[in-house]
């Protein structure tokens, strides 16, 4: 039998102060405890994520009927052993999760990939051409003036605007900075209060046109002549020479119609703080990740050197952008075991063929699970268990303490004990020594 | 227990064997991880005789880019790098890749190899300490710890301003490296992260710092240092000093001495600061002045920082040096971040060429400081890894300090005028066997207060290489015949044993004493200034949740008021 206490896992102190919110990849860590529940401080994914739930604990699952946590490793190792070619989609979980999650898919060979859309696509540009970039601190005390591109970016990141833009207390700067939006308008309603805030409006089909324009612009002599720019860019463009900090923002899925224009678009912008800075300071603020993809871009980057899109193959971990894209290779139908985590946000399983091993937390839909073969109901990180996630600022990893810690031992494990015990079932399967 | 028999010891740090006084061979013995006393009866011992071979202990890196998130950039930046030295997983040992940024398991699996048993991060930003030190943890095998970057951080530069006293700049120094868990204190270019930040592009060492108009690199400079002694910390501060890389910064570095005052001091990648303007293409070496000065400061220790030929990525907490190499760039791509009003960094991809004036001198200067700097005790042999080559040319650069003969062979191979502007050629010194092990092993744990470590001492952690001769001397300390990692045999003839469970490795790192009341101003500034809750900043034990990581807390030796 297995004990499922992770000796690291500090004694739980039952209202941990300040909770941090894995909910999005702002990591906002300034939560707190309010007459027996969590104030989301207005946020509303982090008002569903904490809303307090009194429900049993949900059974571990083989072909939908209730087993035991051992059974369900059992049943999870078999199909494991046997997987042709195994396809691992997260992040869904902790640090601690992604790291035993590589640990097992290095083992036994197989693809690895989040679910992120907009991480590949800022690090494919940040990879050909690099970038120059802030963190949130940085943008919270220096940033003078806020570019945001494409479109409302809050119903994805709800406090960007509340939490890092609009405070007046800083250290480098008097009063909030000016926020100039270049793209779809944000409603009104949804702004903080008294933010000097100004749109350009731009539709999404012409954001590429528009950054191009800006570019040739700033690049000057025939490149400007060749593409003259609309009265209104001009005055955006002189705007951020005359800021000390100007920090430009985007969210990859949130700027051109497709995910090609994108990544021209974010090359622009790259193209645009280059060419300014010889002169003056100005930086990037690509939004780069929920779900803690972000996180485990980086323990995948320094275990293996890919942030995404990893293949284990028998002679070392390898990474074809367009081959290795984890949900294209789901839908392809070549891979013949998925096994997908989703135990921060519950994303809905993709269509397949093959078999599935589901690890998601007790919010995950039971409809939903009717597909999977084997499911492990693990632990939430920030509800039940802590952990750590990575920021979208891709610096800092956050602790997420355990907002209502449990105690059992056999329900809702963590995702890192859950790999950990598939993968010593494989070691004594095949007779490795332990 | 393990008995290695009729061997040839070398152990700068307890020369006083009478075996090796004799020159005879000798005996040692390995029980639990440790080097123990002959037995009175030995019972359970595998006895292996090593036909008169050397043996020295564990090499040690101080300064190796190993981990945090300006390497993780590096890798990513490096795609080509990805497909070289690549290897599926066998056995025990996990899969990776990578010749100039090497993933986790690959630093660690070259690392001991070559007969390294430890190796120090020295640029672990405050605001990515528990990044750091996760990925240290997801090093296999390797001692390593970490030294914590200050001098750009807006806290202490406030704390400089408002003219705190120094026991206070103590006390949140003491703070910093307690909370991010750190083995000593680095700063990179002192004002000038924080000053690029202002969009300053350089920053002298007695010009005054933007925003801080009362600070200077100078104070910045004097007051860690004093900080770092008073602390009692045995590694005094670790110093990349202003103007990196730029000709005529020997003003500088000459001037940085003089400012510590007396108190100890570190210069780090000294080769990188020891340039003169002079001559048709304005760059010159100025090692002969720095050698000189390093040689009558007592108080100054130094790592070379020496550069190979070939390809590598230049990785550095100095965004305002990085920046202006940009230009340089190969592949053409950089990456420049400000973080967290703490420190930046900048990644540029780089080639260095032997047919390049600059990079040929570059390469010239090193071997130049190696060879004028007297005493091997106070100088450390590291590449600053990547940045001047990857850390496996380690055993090519201790051939060249080795053997006259070769190093005059690649002199003459380099850029013609490089050649005329160095005195490499007529530096007849030869380090000795002896002197390699100072520099390589007993230097390093000496100055980091290591006392289990860098020997062969009875009681000393068994990391030990035996050393088999091998047609030349690069190949005989990159392929050593053995090497016990706490006296398990982990390496063989340059593999690393596959068939075993191999033991993690530890992190090392040093707690201060100080006064906890800077706490609440820490706590203060977070709370109005930060976007991080100073709960969450660092490896606060009270919020450490995963992976267990094998922490080894040292304690100064001594603690001034
Ligand atoms: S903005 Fe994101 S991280 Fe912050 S509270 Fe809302 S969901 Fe959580």
């Amino acid at each position: 039998m297995i004990t499922l206490n992770s000796p690291a896992t500090p004694p739980a102190t039952l209202h941990p102060d300040p909770i941090s919110c894995p909910g999005c990849g702002l990591a906002c860590d300034d939560l707190s405890w309010n007459d027996g529940h969590v104030d989301s401080r207005g946020c509303p994914i982090a008002a569903d994520y904490f809303k307090p739930s009194h429900a049993a604990p949900m059974p571990h699952l083989f072909e939908g009927k209730p087993i035991d946590l051992n059974s369900a490793l059992d049943f999870a190792a078999s199909l494991i052993k046997v997987a042709r070619m195994p396809i691992f989609i997260g992040g869904g979980c902790d640090i601690a999760g992604v790291q035993s999650l590589l640990a097992l898919a290095d083992s036994i060979g197989g693809v690895v990939d989040s679910r992120s859309r907009i991480l590949p696509i800022n690090m494919q540009v940040m990879q050909e051409n690099g970038w120059i970039a802030t963190t949130f601190s940085e943008v919270y005390n220096r940033a003078d003036l806020v570019i945001l591109i494409g479109g409302n970016p809050l119903p994805n990141w709800p406090r960007l605007l509340s939490r890092l833009v609009a405070n007046h207390d800083s250290m480098f700067r008097t009063r909030p900075p000016q926020v100039l939006q270049l793209g779809t308008a944000i409603p009104p309603e949804q702004l903080p209060q008294g933010l000097d805030y100004q749109a350009i409006t731009v539709e999404p089909s012409e954001i590429l046109n528009t950054l191009s324009a800006l570019t040739a612009h700033l690049k000057g002599g025939a490149w400007r002549e060749a593409s003259p720019v609309h009265p209104e860019l001009l005055q955006l463009a002189e705007r951020i020479k005359s800021a000390h900090y100007p920090v430009v923002i985007w969210d990859a899925a949130n700027l051109c119609p497709t995910a090609t224009e994108s990544i021209l678009a974010i090359d622009y912008l790259g193209e645009v703080i280059r060419l300014l800075t010889p002169s003056q300071r100005i930086v990037g603020l690509p939004l780069s990740s929920s779900d803690n993809a972000g996180g485990m871009a980086s323990v995948m980057t320094w275990q293996t050197g890919f942030p995404n899109r990893l293949f284990y193959t028998p002679e070392g971990p390898e990474s074809h952008r367009y081959r290795d894209q984890g949900l294209e290779r789901v839908a392809d139908g070549d891979a013949d075991l998925l096994v997908w985590v989703s135990a921060i946000t519950p994303y809905p399983m993709p269509e397949f063929k093959g078999q599935i091993i589901a690890i998601v937390g007790d919010d995950y839909p039971e409809s939903e699970l009717t597909r999977a073969t084997v499911t492990l109901r693990v632990g939430r990180i920030g509800i039940d268990h802590g952990g750590e996630v990575g920021r979208s600022d891709s610096v800092v990893m956050i602790p997420v303490p355990a907002a209502f810690p449990t105690a059992s031992t056999t329900e809702r494990p963590r995702v890192d004990l859950v790999f950990n015990q598939i993968l010593a079932r494989l070691e004594r399967s095949q007779g490795a020594i332990l | 227990m393990i008995h290695l028999h009729n061997l040839r010891r070398i152990d700068p740090q307890h020369p006083t064997s009478a075996a090796q006084v004799n020159g005879v061979t000798d005996d040692i013995w390995l029980d639990q991880g440790r080097i123990v006393a002959a037995p009175d009866s030995p019972q359970n011992c595998e006895s292996i005789d090593l036909g008169g071979k050397t043996v020295m202990a564990g090499a040690i890196d101080i300064h190796s880019h190993i981990a945090g998130g300006k390497m993780n950039l590096g890798k990513q930046l490096m795609t080509a790098d990805r497909h070289l030295q690549k290897f599926g997983k066998r056995g025990r040992l996990r899969s990776g890749n990578g010749f100039a940024t090497p993933v986790a398991s690959t630093t660690a699996y070259r690392y001991l190899a070559m007969g390294y048993t430890m190796a120090f991060e020295p640029a672990m930003v405050g605001v990515n300490s528990r990044g750091c030190h996760r990925e240290m943890g997801d090093i296999p095998l390797l001692d390593r710890g970490a030294y914590i970057m200050l001098g750009n951080d807006d806290f202490l530069l406030r704390l400089l301003q408002t003219k705190a006293e120094q026991g206070r700049i103590n006390d949140y120094v003491g703070w910093m490296i307690a909370r991010t868990r750190a083995m000593g204190v680095k700063i990179v270019n002192p004002g000038g992260i924080s000053a690029f930040k202002f969009n300053k592009r350089n920053l002298g060492l007695d010009t005054p710092c933007p925003h801080y108009d009362s600070v200077t690199p100078r104070q910045i400079v004097y007051s860690l240092c004093r900080a770092v002694y008073e602390l009692g910390l045995s590694f005094p501060l670790h110093l990349h000093c202003n103007d990196l890389g730029i000709p005529g910064n020997v003003a500088t570095t000459l001037a940085t001495i003089k400012a510590a005052e007396g108190y100890p001091l570190h210069l780090t990648h000294l080769q990188f600061h020891s340039y003169g303007a002079e001559g048709k293409r304005q760059f010159s070496s100025a090692a002969e002045q720095i050698a000189e000065a390093v040689n009558s400061n007592p108080n100054v220790t130094v790592d070379v920082g020496q550069i190979a030929f070939g390809h590598t990525v230049t990785a550095s907490g100095d965004t305002m040096i990085q920046y202006i190499n940009s230009a340089h760039a190969d592949p053409k791509r950089f990456v420049c971040m400000d973080i967290e009003c703490d420190g930046g960094c900048g990644v540029v991809p780089f080639r260095y060429r032997d047919q390049n004036f600059v990079n040929a001198l570059q390469w010239a200067i090193g071997l130049e400081l190696f060879l004028l700097i007297k005493d091997p005790w106070r100088i450390f042999l590291t590449t600053d890894h990547p940045n001047g080559a990857p850390f496996t040319v380690y055993p090519n650069l201790i051939r060249l300090l080795m053997e006259p003969d070769y190093r005059r062979q690649c002199l003459s191979q380099i850029h013609p005028a490089a050649q005329k502007a160095t005195v490499l050629g007529s530096l007849d010194r030869a380090y000795s066997l002896e002197e390699i092990a100072i520099l390589t092993r007993a230097g390093p744990a000496r100055i980091l207060g290591l006392e289990d470590h860098g020997s062969l001492k009875i009681g000393a952690v068994a990391d030990i290489v035996v050393y088999e001769e091998r047609p030349n001397l690069e190949d005989y300390f990159a392929l050593p015949q053995m090497v016990f990692r706490r006296g398990l045999l982990v390496a063989r003839n340059g593999e690393i044993i596959n068939d075993r469970i191999l033991p993690d490795g530890v992190t090392h790192w040093i707690e201060p004493d100080y006064d906890r009341s800077i706490e609440k101003e820490v706590k203060a500034f977070f709370d109005r200034y930060m976007a991080i809750d100073y709960m969450n900043y660092g490896l606060n034990g009270e919020r450490l949740y995963g992976k267990p990581i094998d922490f080894i807390r040292h304690s100064p030796k001594r603690r001034i008021a």
